[in-house]
């Protein structure tokens, strides 16, 4: 039976979110008895509604009261109510780990989203302002209002400006998110940001800067004991981010290039700590914890230094919950070592969703968790308010991180007067950890302990060197001998001090700050450094460019510091430097690679003539005409005739790019070849091939005649189709009789596609191509496919979808469920989904579900990571999503729609807009380029990059059972993506004709060669990490056998030996390179190998018709 | 006598001849940056304004919006700076304001004399966008009010008064230009008591309180004197308007409620005009409660 609600037509609106019907109790003593803890570890109910409700931030103040904002408002305000969400400060009085006393601060605020309290009052994130609230008597009360800062965005109300802490140097911090955008006037100028980021605000100065920018909704931040920061996103997918100085993250507006996070393929985390100090396990001690909200539980992280950056490990979780409600938001560390976490208490959560006045969203409870470890005593509560400055010195050594911050902030507040003490206190420490808070006491002072920071600068400790760089960073101007010291910085040993060597260069734009900064370039590179590296060569264009090109700055020797500021650059600049050192053959590999780019992206017209001349049949060097001519629209000024040459070749590489550069440049003697080509009668179908992309390219009345005549005539199949296809680049309306010929006829074979997307380019061809299919009948499949491409194109031609439907005897698509069936619907996947049923209809390759969406580490990134989709959206959404994906598009996912002056439209997810080009992600994840110079129109588009109607192929029940699986993932059980380091990510071998012929003389050994014509395709294990014998392809052998082979490389870079743990090694042979590892007949083993490889160092194969089970590898890192 | 030439000077400012005065049914609409959008919070302006406008009917708008340039850079949202003068443009079109009060510069300033060119350009499409729009019979130009340098290690203010200076100057000449009231705020608030403003730049409770009856002033109109719990019994009702309104004209989830994810909350935004009738009761009580004072007063 096929799925007969897909083609109901119903009238009747989607009412609500029906899948939420099973509200949990909100019993607290229930939600207690449902967390799952671990060995060792306690929970208890510190504070609950109704003496709090709906907690959004907390923070500690320095007498050891709890403060939390809390918003009943969210997630918007009812015409004519009193803005009045609270401040709340909590009070544990008599130590027993509950709170018992609660006084509102405040109750006037409107969604309130962050609080800290410090400068003897309280700053608080009121929604379009920052507020500094202060009580005076002495009532807790507060009863002077300022506002700080104003002009915060509030497009989303859980994007507003949100989560404060106080840095190491006595500064505000703050961070906003993706639709959130922010003027801020402030007596140093105005400060402006566009989109995420994180702030920074020192209030004797009033001075507020951006420190970083991008990410999606980040609600954690974090710094750790030497002054790194780090956070976590809301709705990211990348775990722990390391946030430094200039730092962009992914959707940061207009960025041409972001840094990603350390773990890719989390679920969204929300808050942020560091586990630290006596009462917790030392084992603990250091890992940083964040809450899955959406999967009801907490996650850690163990962080260690990996070049300028780190490397994050995820561990087994901290404690989760089966409590649909327990929504962990914000987790802090207590004044007795307990770890405290804010339950916003929601079976809803966020508002895109669902209606803002859903009934089922609860506004008035909210708890705060504490969590503590059986047999381990806790912190004893220390006087820091009103304590001797002496003894608050003494705190700045404290193993308790709570004392050493609040000694310090107490510090601040006193001011300058304690600056003797501090300095007195400062002499008598040996200890470099010592040294490092004393140096942040001075900067949270508001001044610069010159000869401290020298000496950090100098330690042996890479940490406490960067450490004093960040202080360098903030307070440059005050520091005489900082030049040298950056100078020096930049030549550091270690990775990460010459990443805030470069960031302090950023701060100090100059004649050296470029020249300096390239220097990094003479140690071990990685991604961190690269982009802080390319971030200051485009930020300092004024300074070094100037000096450039008047040959001040000749880059001397040093071409590859030239090579990288040129491509960092992309603008036009003198290239003889470069030319000297391609022409000598001087570069080699990827520097020669890199220098042939760089004169594409930035080379004059001479430039390229200068390229093609050296060589006209390196396919390196054609490419950068390629790209110089579509992007650039910019072509060498002489020499084009030589493109004969290469029209020679007879290498297929060589050919085809010629083929196009020719029409590209219609180069008048390219022509006639270019012809034969096309018309040739040959075995390889590559001549003709290019022939026709490089006449299209020509273009005009021959062209489009010859491919008329072609069309027509040619009594070959694909040469027919090749031709109506090229026609309709050039003349749609005359190609649309033959392309519909050409679809009736078709089976669903690439080039149906390919042949639909060349008509909906625009709206002309589209609708040319509606015309003539009137009257017309398509096969069902083929109308199907029409009206999905159709459909997810930035503007939806109606009229073709119209006549794909007609064409196609299609029934309008139902995209809404009626109320009562989609009750029936929810009913059906609660009580009969098969989830494991589910996970295999998700992977059918027809659903196309895996090319787009990842679900941990393996999968498509073009739509959202559904690691934890179950965790947060309701069964309806899920049904709604997939039928009708228009609906429902989460943010950070929505297309953009290009249009260029040719009236084209390009959709797909923007990857990155630079001065020339943007770039964006297509439905099947390869990269579309657009010239800027084309562009008349870019708009964020309504339509879903998913297209309508994917489960259309399937039977009820399989898609009862795809619902019940998406349910299930990110919950708590099978479907959880668990922390194990699993081979996730293969490369499975496609069939080829040589493992027939030849098996029977190597043996499986002929899957391990390196051999050049297989094809390998990527392929994801499933949830549980096992990638099933009978998907993979089935490559022959002899008789009835079949095999399935992957390939898989180590995942890290560790130095150790590894040790691979497989299920089941029956019938399967295992290869390092092409030397074969002996495995047992059958059950488990381990086999111990050396570190390192690429991703396909080994090359697994297992009989798939007589081995039933699935490969499962671990790779454990040997300690 | 200083404080007189000073008077005299002000009120040479004002290009136009005839005094100004309000009339019945006015509605006044303020437009600026931080300036404009922070004295919503303390209602003095708007006091001071309709106190000064006695018994006439005067309703306020204030379309203020922190970091705003004549551009109206601050109020775009996710396209370019033109959309945010468009949303401009909407907002002004939907009030239909009779005058308009209008205040820029203070961030321009901080670009220095080399911007100032480009600055009066876009004031003046600025006030030509404003007429079309609106059609409104007055529109009057403030200058921003100066800089204070507070205690260190706050920043010296001085050379950005000797920007805003410049700017001043520059109002002033387009003012005139224009045959527009000019209101010189710089010159007003010039040598008043020191620490009125929060940060050197802005002001809180006690700045917008002295620098209110200064606008009246600076406009030609006479400050109206009551006693404090008078003054600010009218006050706070006015600051509940504000409230509404801003929570009207500049709601929180735009971009669910009327932006690219509309699908999702559109639905919501029909709630929106439900603030319509709250503030037009607002109003009224305002109104009243204005005559009663003021009857009491005299």
């Amino acid at each position: 039976m096929k799925l007969t609600v897909f083609f109901l037509i119903t009238t009747i609106a989607l009412q609500a979110q029906n899948g939420l019907r099973d509200i949990p109790d909100p019993d607290p003593g229930k939600q207690e008895a449902s967390f799952n803890l671990p060995e060792g570890m306690e929970i208890n109910l510190f504070a609950s509604d109704p003496m709090i409700s709906k907690p959004v931030q907390m923070n500690w103040d320095s007498e050891g009261r709890l403060w939390l904002v809390s918003s009943g408002m969210y997630p918007h305000i009812v015409p004519g109510a009193e803005e009045n969400d609270q401040l709340l400060v909590l009070e544990d009085t008599n130590g027993d780990g509950v709170a018992d006393k609660r006084t509102v601060f405040a109750d006037d605020l409107h969604i309130p989203t962050a609080v800290l309290p410090m400068d003897g009052g309280v700053y608080v994130a009121n929604s379009t302002e920052i507020l500094f609230l202060k009580d005076t008597d002495g009532d807790l009360v507060a009863d002077e209002r300022r506002v700080v800062l104003s002009g915060f965005g509030t497009e989303d109300t859980h994007h507003l400006v949100h989560t404060f802490s106080q840095g190491p140097d006595g500064m505000l911090y703050f961070l906003q998110s993706i639709y959130i955008h922010s003027h801020l006037e402030t007596p140093h100028g105005v400060r402006r940001l566009m989109g995420g980021g994180v702030w920074h605000f020192r209030p004797e100065t009033q001075q507020a800067e951006v420190l970083s920018k991008g990410l999606v909704n980040p609600w954690g931040f974090v710094f750790d004991d030497y002054g790194q920061s780090f956070a976590t996103d809301g709705a990211g997918g990348d775990g722990i981010n390391f946030i430094f100085p200039r730092a962009v993250g992914v959707t940061s507006p207009g960025a041409k290039r972001v840094i990603r996070g350390l773990n890719p393929g989390q679920p969204k985390l929300c808050g942020l700590e560091i586990l630290s100090g006596s009462h917790v396990p030392e084992s603990l001690r250091g890992v940083m914890i964040a809450p899955d909200f959406r999967g009801h539980r907490i996650n850690s992280y163990e962080l260690s230094p990996k070049g300028s950056s780190y490397q994050s490990t995820q561990l087994e979780g901290f404690l989760s919950s089966a409590h649909r409600a327990f929504r962990p938001i914000d987790v802090k560390m207590g004044p007795d070592g307990a770890v405290y976490i804010a339950d916003w208490y929601n079976p809803i959560i966020q508002h895109g969703e669902v209606d803002f006045r859903d009934k089922r969203r609860d506004h008035q409870r909210g708890r705060i968790w504490r969590v503590t470890f059986k047999d381990r005593p806790l912190v004893k509560k220390v006087k820091i308010v009103g304590a001797e400055t002496e003894a608050l010195l003494a705190l700045l050594t404290s193993t308790e991180r709570f004392q050493r911050d609040f000694a310090k902030q107490e510090l601040r507040q006193r001011g300058q007067e304690v600056l003797p003490a501090l300095r007195a206190w400062t002499a008598k420490q040996v200890n470099e950890s010592a040294l490092v808070e004393a140096m942040w006491t001075f900067q949270s002072l508001n001044v610069t302990p010159v000869e401290l920071v020298e000496k950090l600068a100098n330690s042996s400790d890479p940490r406490f060197r960067a450490a004093a760089l960040r202080v360098v960073y903030h307070r440059h101007h005050e520091i005489p001998k900082v030049d040298q010291m950056i100078e020096k910085a930049v030549g550091d040993e270690n990775a990460q001090v010459r990443l805030w060597a470069v960031s302090c260069l950023a701060q100090r734009p100059g004649k050296t700050s470029v020249p300096f900064a390239l220097r990094v370039l003479d140690q071990p590179m990685d991604e961190t450094l690269d982009f802080a590296l390319w971030s200051i060569v485009r930020e300092h264009e004024r300074e070094w460019v100037p000096l450039f090109e008047s040959g001040e700055l000749t880059f001397k020797g040093k071409l590859k510091h030239l090579l990288f500021a040129i491509a960092a650059l992309e603008k036009p600049l003198k290239l003889d430097g470069v030319f000297v050192g391609l022409e000598d053959g001087n570069l080699k590999g990827e520097e020669r690679a890199g220098a042939i780019s760089t004169i594409a992206k930035v080379g004059s017209a001479q430039d390229l003539s200068r390229l093609f001349s050296l060589s006209s049949t390196d396919v390196a060097i054609l490419d950068a005409l390629l790209e110089a001519k579509q992007i650039r629209k910019l072509e060498p000024h002489q020499g084009k005739e030589k493109i004969l040459v290469p029209l020679q070749s007879l290498r297929e590489e060589v050919f085809l790019r010629a083929a196009v550069l020719a029409g590209m440049w219609k180069e008048r003697a390219a022509f006639e070849p270019l012809k034969a080509a096309f018309l040739q009668d040959s075995n390889a179908r590559y001549p003709r091939r290019g022939g026709a992309e490089g006449l299209r390219n020509f273009g005009g009345a021959e062209v489009i005649a010859l491919f008329e005549k072609v069309a027509s005539e040619s009594p070959t199949g694909y040469v027919r189709v090749m031709a109506i296809k090229e026609l309709a680049y050039l003349d749609p309306s005359r190609a649309a009789k033959g392309a519909v010929e050409i679809l009736q006829k078709s089976e669903l074979s690439s080039d149906a596609g390919q042949l639909l997307d060349v008509f909906l380019r625009n709206g002309k061809s589209s609708s040319a191509l509606a015309k003539a299919l009137e009257g017309k009948a398509l096969p069902r499949k083929i109308a199907i496919l029409g009206v999905q491409k159709a459909g997810t194109t930035g503007k939806p031609p109606q009229d073709l979808i119209k006549a794909f439907e007609k064409a196609g005897d299609l029934k309008p698509m139902a995209q809404q469920l009626g109320a009562a069936e989609m009750q029936a619907m929810v009913a059906r996947v609660q009580g009969e989904g098969d989830p494991r049923k589910g996970e295999r209809v998700y992977r059918k390759a027809e659903l196309q579900c895996m090319v787009c969406h990842a679900i941990g580490v393996s999968g498509g990134v073009v739509g959202p990571n559904l690691v934890s989709i179950g965790g947060s959206a309701p069964i309806d959404y899920l049904v709604t999503s997939l039928l009708n994906p228009n609906d429902k598009i989460k943010e950070g996912y929505h297309t953009t729609l290009v249009t260029t002056r040719d009236g084209n439209s390009h959709t797909g997810g923007l990857v990155s807009e630079g001065d020339q080009e943007i770039t964006l992600r297509d439905s099947a994840g390869g990269f579309i380029k657009i010239a800027k110079a084309d562009v008349k129109s870019k708009i964020v588009s309504p339509v879903s990059m998913m297209p309508p109607g994917l489960t259309a192929s399937l039977r009820e029940d399989e898609f009862v059972d795809l619902v019940r699986f998406l349910s299930e993932l990110g919950k708590d059980g099978e479907f959880q993506v668990s922390s194990r380091p699993l081979v996730r990510n293969w490369k499975v071998l496609q069939p080829h004709a040589r493992t027939r012929d030849l098996i029977g003389h190597m043996g499986p050994k002929i899957f391990a060669e390196r051999f050049a014509g297989y094809q390998w395709a990527p392929m994801g294990s499933m949830v549980s990490g096992a990638l099933p014998a009978d998907e993979m392809p089935k490559v022959l052998g002899r008789g009835k056998n079949r095999y399935g082979v992957a390939r898989f490389g180590l995942d890290g870079d560790g130095e150790g030996p590894v040790i691979l743990k497989i299920n089941e090694t029956q019938l399967m042979h295992l290869f390092d390179g092409e030397k074969e590892i002996p495995l047992p007949k059958k059950g488990a083993a381990s086999i111990e190998v050396p570190a390192g490889g690429d991703d396909e160092r080994f090359t697994v194969s297992v009989n798939s018709v007589y081995r039933s089970a699935p490969v499962l590898i671990e790779l454990v890192e040997k300690k | 006598m200083l404080q007189l030439l000073c008077f005299a000077l002000l009120l040479s400012c004002l290009a136009r001849a005839e005094e100004f005065s309000f009339r019945e049914g006015d509605t006044v609409v303020f437009i600026g940056n931080t300036f404009v959008e922070r004295a919503q919070q303390f209602g003095y302006l708007e006091t001071e304004l309709a106190l000064a406008a006695g018994v006439t009917e005067v309703r306020f708008r204030n379309l203020g919006w922190s970091g705003d340039t004549v551009f109206g850079t601050a109020r775009s949202y996710f396209g370019p700076p033109k959309e945010g003068f468009d949303r401009l443009k909407n907002d002004l079109t939907a009030i239909k304001p009779t005058v308009v009060m209008v205040c820029y510069g203070a961030v321009a300033a901080f670009e220095g004399e080399k911007k100032k060119d480009e600055f009066i350009a876009g004031y003046g499409l600025l006030l030509d966008m404003i007429q079309g729009a609106t059609g409104a019979r007055e529109v009057i130009l403030l200058s921003p009010p100066p800089a204070e340098t507070l205690p260190a290690p706050m920043p010296k203010m001085a050379e950005q008064n000797g920007r805003l200076k410049i700017y001043r100057n520059a109002i002033r000449e387009l003012a005139a230009k224009r045959r527009l009231r000019f209101a010189d705020l710089f010159e007003a608030m010039s040598g008043s008591s020191e620490g009125l403003t929060e940060n050197g730049l802005h002001f809180g409770e006690k700045g917008y309180a002295v620098v209110a009856p200064k606008l009246v002033e600076a406009m030609g109109l006479k400050a109206v004197s009551l006693k404090s719990e008078q003054r600010d019994g009218l006050r706070e009702k006015i600051m509940e308007k504000n409230k509404l309104f801003f929570q009207q004209w500049r709601p929180s989830n735009e971009t669910y409620l009327r932006l690219f994810r509309k699908h999702e909350q559109g639905q919501n935004a029909k709630e929106l005009d439900e603030f319509d009738a709250i503030i037009v009761s607002r109003e009224a009580e305002i109104m009243e409660l204005k005559s009663r004072v003021m009857e009491v007063a005299q």
